[in-house]
């Protein structure tokens, strides 16, 4: 049977044209609870959600901006207090250097010369 | 049935209008998922398919296109989605059983010769690019114009006629390989 049938296109378009699903169709109580479970994404909707979006994610970044700056501020006068303090330390290590070098002197000019 | 009304009344909350959309359409979509090589048994959750994703794409529909256009498109991408995720360019397989279609042939032989033509034409269009066979397949819809296919496939109308060119030639060569002609 196959070798024998020849199917020219034009046959075979007439073929697809008159090609049926074969089957009754009702999908109409499946769609309809599927539907009726989906909230529909109205345009105004959908744009205002996106707003939304965005809003709390400029809020966020601002948050996180202050929150940088803030922390970068303790941190700055942390670090100037450390600073400050070290600096405060070598001065008085320089002066009880002086002192000690001073007295250091005294007690050998006397050792020598008494 | 004012279909804009139906979809304005379905927009502003009342989604039970949308059953009427379904029951105008179901038939041919499924005949359309037939046409474009879908498996006899997937074609009734294929149209299910359809029906939920035009629905969510219902607001973005403008009246622009005929409901019908916007329709065949969401199926079409539906069809070509679940062939390309199944793997299957094709449909029937040789041994599966015919449909049971009331025949109007006056005799057996007839119909056999019937059914063993829209095998082979079935497994010939499964064997074309998805494009070139979506092109076709349209093509034979008496009130499709060659504008409409092209709204359907969102391309131009040079090449839904280059596509339909290229799928006769390409029909022509795999109904001659498969009849030894």
């Amino acid at each position: 049977m196959k070798e024998n049938l020849h199917i020219t296109d034009d046959e075979a378009l007439q073929t697809i044209r008159a090609m049926h699903y074969p089957d009754d169709i009702d999908v109409t109580d499946a769609v309809m609870a599927q539907v009726r479970k989906t909230p529909l994404l109205i345009p105004q909707r959908q744009r205002r959600q996106r707003f939304q979006r965005i809003a709390t994610a400029v809020a966020a970044c601002a948050v996180l901006a202050v929150a940088f700056n803030v922390t970068m501020l303790y941190t700055r006068n942390y670090n100037e207090a450390q600073i400050g303090s070290l600096i405060a330390s070598v001065y008085d290590y320089h002066a009880d250097y002086e002192t000690n070098s001073q007295l250091i002197e005294s007690a050998a000019f006397d050792y020598l010369y008494e | 049935m004012d279909e804009e009304e139906v979809i304005r009344d379905i927009l502003s909350g009342n989604v039970n209008r949308y059953e009427d959309i379904v029951k105008a359409y179901q038939s041919n979509v499924a005949n359309l998922c037939f046409k474009m090589g879908g498996n006899r048994v997937d074609i009734p959750e294929m149209t299910q398919q359809v029906f939920v994703e035009l629905y969510m794409a219902l607001p973005r529909f403008q009246f622009k296109s005929k409901l019908s256009t916007f329709i065949y498109r969401i199926t079409v991408n539906v069809v070509c989605k679940e062939l390309k995720h199944q793997s299957r360019m094709i449909v029937m397989p040789e041994d599966a059983p015919m449909p049971d279609r009331p025949s109007d042939e006056p005799n057996a032989e007839q119909s056999i010769i019937r059914d063993e033509r829209i095998r082979q034409v079935r497994k010939a269009i499964g064997l074309l690019h998805p494009e070139q066979r979506t092109a076709l397949v349209l093509y034979t819809y008496n009130d499709f114009s060659y504008n409409d296919i092209a709204d359907v496939m969102q391309c131009t109308t040079a090449k839904v006629e280059s596509l339909i060119f290229r799928a006769r030639k390409n029909l022509k060569k795999l109904l001659t390989l498969k009849t030894g002609h």
